[in-house]
């Protein structure tokens, strides 16, 4: 590709390279951080390549938390939210965008005002909900509401969905399809690479929810990652082990960051070709 | 595609009202669970917090007596409510900050800068942080002796500000972090938006002698309307309910109240001080003030967004 | 027509999955809830024998990874002993533990034995959450009270009106006074010899001692002393933020409140014995302390493990000096309670339970042994503990303050604490010299006595029957 050497070019590229550095700096001063031995983060000016570099966090992290535990229980968490999170808010994304149905739109705003109300008031009835289907200390109050909807995904589906021909539908019914199978053998495919992306944002959403699991679970062996985290900072604030806090930051990441570079193909592509118009 | 369209255009004459019934059950159908979540897992909630507004419930005992509108009475007079307004008002500060920078970011990817790859994986990099890893990260690089950015900035100033001890700072900190996490997310949207804008509106400008200048402002700002909006909507509600930040960097609310928000007063309320029935009643006139703010948007949307098509 | 078909399937079967899932996790609900309302009920109805008539008793609580491991053996122990039983542990970051007990009685689903925050008990016990000990502490097999300080025991009464008197709603877990710790090194290099139990320093001398070891410049800086404990200033020159009888009237406009206040904010201020406020938002003088870089510095017994591990220097503890004025000393004492939930279904269980946690002697053992706290029988204190290789050296100091010179803080004996958080939130002018403590102290009073006011009132309001 040819491209053209402007000054203003360089100057934009330079603005971004400067971006790029703030961004990337927190992170290479976590691990730095969590490579140090704890009398040594406290050193003027700042190390940052520690010396000695000292692997025994990653080692006692293990053993000093629940992280274990904490990772497999997000992960059964995630996956569930994932598949059908997935699932049901794209079939309620194909409805709002294709159909005609009694109440749509009043149902859709309905929606919107779910985002609106500040969630620590609701805590308590939910907690008693829960209570009355027995769903306290299980993975069950994480997985389920999650999975039955996303309002920003439906949000952002229907935009893209919007966008695709209607004559799909009406082709559809002629050759004889239901609606289900005119979403779920025509749109949904057609809606893959967004539904990629998404699947990527909720991941992150899951997998990043502390506020739900900590009021909701009690027992160690239902913790998930989070929690397991903020156990390891609130132990009496006067002995904070930074080093080992920042580890345990740097794994919790570390999935996120790991997937999100597989996927960072269709992650940008993706939005890319949904042609979102807001 | 045209003899597809010619055939169904064919068809709606006929039969109607039972496609349309069909529609609408099958419509109904899809959404339902998204209607049960709705009503059990916030309607339902909900109705318990706005009961609970006209009680002086307290969680700790069973028996809640009615106060009639004492709460909300009392939320008027109470100055600890109005300081934790303006603090939350405060928080909207990073939207227009996030919202610019991401759209420089997102149009110089679109004009193919060198290395943009690179650079999105960079800055989303944020976004897919945890809020407590990264609270713990900000802790401690803004750690007023030993924490980076003030090593850094004492090479300018003699005395960097103390981020963590000073609500003025610790609030500009927030507003920080926010535009800092959201610049890179929100620009995947920008990316999004002006790779769908058709070349040729660009060509038919070239025509008629626009310059680079003009094209953006007369047709990529334009196009980029109903992404702004959408952005702004989402940004604002979240902003709003600004509260994990808080807890984190202040969780006294900082000096004189300077930091505490909204969201976090209530929590405060609704748990420190066990007053379940006035945090309700706070959170239900914040919630309307949500409702209302995002109301007014809407309506001013028709203004100066973009709706063609 | 198939598909149509299929579509009202798959949407039935989704919503219903989520509904079907709740219903038959409710049936198992409440099989398993049965048994802690009705202990006699058996888990499984096939399975009959004696054995298995297990009692479940919850119990929350928060703590260092160390305090957890320590519990979990105990808990262990307990179910040992009474095979009978078996203990739900739950445990909760310390700084989530309120918001999560709170929401777990608004839903009935208290545990049935929980730690008690000290300042937090009162609204637990007017609220009618806390079960009633006093026959239990004076009719237990599991520990003898008089061999228990009595103002631990103390500590959490109750009378429908005041802490400290009245009937008993938790038993103390541990008790940590806040000594003053010095840096034996420092105090050597600097010439400066110590004070004992029986000829304690005044304020004078405190700052004369300050002065005399304030060294340095720059990286190599050492201070003197930490910030001062505004408590034990304000209380031992005879001064309080709020009357003592009757706990309704603002005090801080006193000018033995005001003295002490300034003679606090002037370490720093007027001498430079102790580190700015700036200072000590990067390096807490906790942390300085262990670093090396301060000779004095207020903390609490619990924190014996840390400087264990991590001064390379060695350290004692002191009394706190006594004010000029007055010729007393006096500091508060801290400590966290064991709770029984006034619902439990199994309340001689969850009371043995936490009688147990508390005052079992090899519970003692570990927790001093480990640096988590100081003995809280008196035997063992006086006896084993003496001997005991570990610092502090001069360990006598600890029961010395905890007799004769600790006392339940003011704060803690109001309804809630508001009115304290907000003296403290912008105390920092104070300190650094923005205001006097005379300004200080006036332009916030009644702010305060406000919200002491509201605090006095939500006692009322709560405390009705």
């Amino acid at each position: 590709m040819k491209r053209k050497i402007s000054p203003v070019r360089i100057i934009v590229f330079i603005i971004l390279l400067i971006g790029a550095v703030t961004m990337i700096v927190p992170f290479a001063w976590m691990l730095s951080t969590s490579l140090k031995e704890a009398n040594l983060v406290y050193t003027i000016p700042p190390q940052w390549i520690p010396k000695p570099v000292d692997w025994k966090n990653y080692i006692e992290i293990w053993t000093a938390s629940n992280l274990l535990t904490g990772i497999k229980n997000s992960c059964i968490i995630s996956v569930s939210v994932l598949v059908f999170c997935t699932f049901t808010s794209s079939m309620a994304a194909f409805a709002f965008s294709k159909l005609s149905f009694p109440f749509k739109n009043a149902i859709f705003v309905m929606l919107l005002t779910t985002i609106m109300v500040p969630l620590v008031v609701l805590l308590v009835p939910l907690f008693v909900i829960y209570t009355k289907i027995g769903w306290i200390d299980t993975l069950l109050p994480m997985i389920v509401p999650a999975s039955m909807c996303n309002i920003n995904i439906i949000f952002f589906l229907r935009q893209y969905m919007t966008g695709l021909p209607k004559e799909l539908l009406d082709a559809a019914k002629i050759d004889g399809c239901g609606y289900f199978s005119a979403y779920w053998r025509i749109y949904l495919p057609l809606c893959k690479p967004a539904i990629v992306a998404n699947v990527i944002m909720l991941f992150m959403i899951t997998w990043n929810d502390y506020f739900g699991p900590l009021v909701f679970t009690h027992s160690e062996s239902k913790q998930n990652i989070q929690v397991a985290i903020a156990m390891l900072n609130s132990h009496y604030i006067q002995q904070t082990d930074i080093p080992l806090m920042m580890t345990a930051s740097l794994i919790a990441i570390l999935p996120v960051l790991i997937l999100f570079i597989i996927c960072q193909k269709y992650f940008t592509e993706s939005f890319a070709m949904t042609g979102i118009k807001g | 595609m045209d003899c597809i369209s010619a055939r169904s255009k064919n068809i709606k004459g006929k039969g109607q009202s039972k496609l349309k019934r069909r529609e609408s059950l099958a419509g109904l159908l899809f959404v339902s669970p998204t209607i049960i979540y709705f009503i059990v897992f916030f309607l339902l909630p909900l109705a318990v917090c706005i009961y609970a507004s006209f009680t002086n419930w307290n969680i700790l005992s069973p028996n809640r007596v009615f106060v009639g509108t004492l709460n909300y009475e009392r939320l008027f007079v109470d100055p600890k409510f109005w300081k934790a307004l303006k603090n939350t008002l405060f928080m909207l500060i990073p939207i227009p900050i996030y919202i610019t920078f991401a759209l420089l970011f997102a149009y110089a990817c679109h004009k193919n800068i060198l290395g943009q790859k690179v650079f999105r994986a960079i800055y989303y990099l944020p976004y897919i942080s945890s809020i407590v890893a990264l609270t713990l990260i900000w802790m401690w690089l803004f750690n007023s002796k030993y924490g980076l950015v003030n090593n850094f900035l004492s090479l300018f100033v003699d005395n960097p500000p103390s981020w963590l001890s000073d609500p003025f700072w610790t609030k500009w900190m927030i507003v920080i972090m926010i535009s800092w996490k959201l610049i890179g997310f929100t620009s995947i949207y920008y990316i999004a938006a002006l790779k769908s804008i058709p070349k040729s509106y660009y060509e038919a400008a070239q025509i008629d002698g626009a310059g680079p200048r003009q094209q953006f402002f007369k047709i990529t700002l334009p196009l980029l309307t109903p992404t702004t909006f959408y952005l702004l909507v989402i940004g604002m509600i979240g902003s709003l309910q600004t509260f994990v930040e808080v807890q984190m960097f202040a969780p006294d609310g900082g000096r004189g109240y300077g930091v505490g928000t909204i969201v976090f007063y209530i929590w405060q309320k609704a748990f420190s001080s066990s007053q379940m029935g006035y945090a309700c009643a706070i959170a239900t006139v914040f919630g309307l003030f949500i409702l209302v703010i995002t109301v007014i948007q809407f309506t001013l949307s028709r203004k100066w967004v973009f709706e063609g098509n | 027509m198939k598909k149509k078909i299929l579509i009202v399937i798959m949407c039935l079967t989704f919503t219903l999955s989520a509904l079907g899932l709740a219903g038959c996790k409710q049936a198992a609900k409440l099989s398993t809830s049965d048994d802690s309302i009705e202990p006699k009920v058996t888990e499984e109805p096939a399975e009959t024998t004696e054995t298995e008539e297990k009692t479940k008793v919850t119990f929350m609580g928060w703590g260092t990874d160390a305090e957890i491991t320590t519990f979990k053996e105990m808990i262990a122990q307990y179910e040992t002993k009474y095979p009978d039983i078996d203990v739900e542990y739950i445990v909760v970051a310390d700084n989530e533990f309120d918001t999560k007990l709170q929401t777990m009685i608004g839903a009935g689903q208290c545990p049935d034995a929980f730690y008690s925050h000290i300042d937090r008990m009162m609204k637990y016990a007017a609220t009618g959450n806390l079960y009633d000990l006093t026959d239990y502490v004076e009719n237990n097999e599991i520990f003898d009270p008089d061999n228990v300080w009595e103002c631990l025991i103390n500590l959490y009464r109750f009378d429908g009106n005041m802490q400290g008197s009245g009937s008993i709603y938790a038993l103390p877990k541990d008790v940590s006074v806040f000594p003053v710790f010095y840096n034996v090194d420092l105090f050597k290099a600097a010439g400066v010899t110590p004070p004992t139990i029986d000829n304690p320093w005044d304020w004078n001398d405190y700052l004369e001692a300050a002065k005399k070891l304030t060294t340095g410049e720059g990286e190599n800086k050492i201070y003197g002393t930490g910030a001062y404990s505004l408590e034990s200033a304000v209380w031992s020159n005879g001064a309080e933020w709020v009357d003592q009888e009757t706990l309704t009237k603002v005090k801080i406009d006193d000018p033995a409140f005001i003295q002490a206040l300034q003679w606090c904010a002037d370490l720093r201020l007027v001498h430079g014995v102790a580190p700015s406020a700036s200072e000590t938002e990067s390096l807490s003088d906790y942390d300085r302390f262990k670093q090396g870089k301060l000779a004095m510095v207020g903390a609490g017994t619990w924190s014996l493990a840390d400087f264990w591990a991590n001064c390379d220097f060695e350290w004692d503890v002191m009394n706190w000096p006594v004010s000029p004025n007055t010729g007393k000393s006096e500091i508060w004492f801290g400590s966290a309670g064991l709770s029984v939930s006034s619902t439990t279904a199994n309340p001689e269980a969850a009371c043995n339970l936490i009688a147990y946690l508390s005052f079992n002697e090899d519970a003692q053992r570990t927790a001093y042994t480990m640096g988590q706290a100081i003995p809280m029988l008196k035997d063992m204190a006086y006896g084993e503990y003496m001997n005991f290789e570990k610092p502090p050296a001069s360990k006598e100091v600890l029961f010395d303050i905890l007799e004769n010179h600790a006392r339940l803080a003011t704060q803690s004996r109001t309804f809630n604490q508001e009115w304290f958080n907000e003296f403290n939130s912008n105390i920092d002018a104070v300190f650094n010299g923005e205001m006097t403590a005379q300004q200080y102290c006036e332009s916030i009073k009644d702010t305060i006595q406000q919200l002491l006011d509201d605090s006095n009132a939500q006692k009322a309001e709560y405390s009705k029957k």
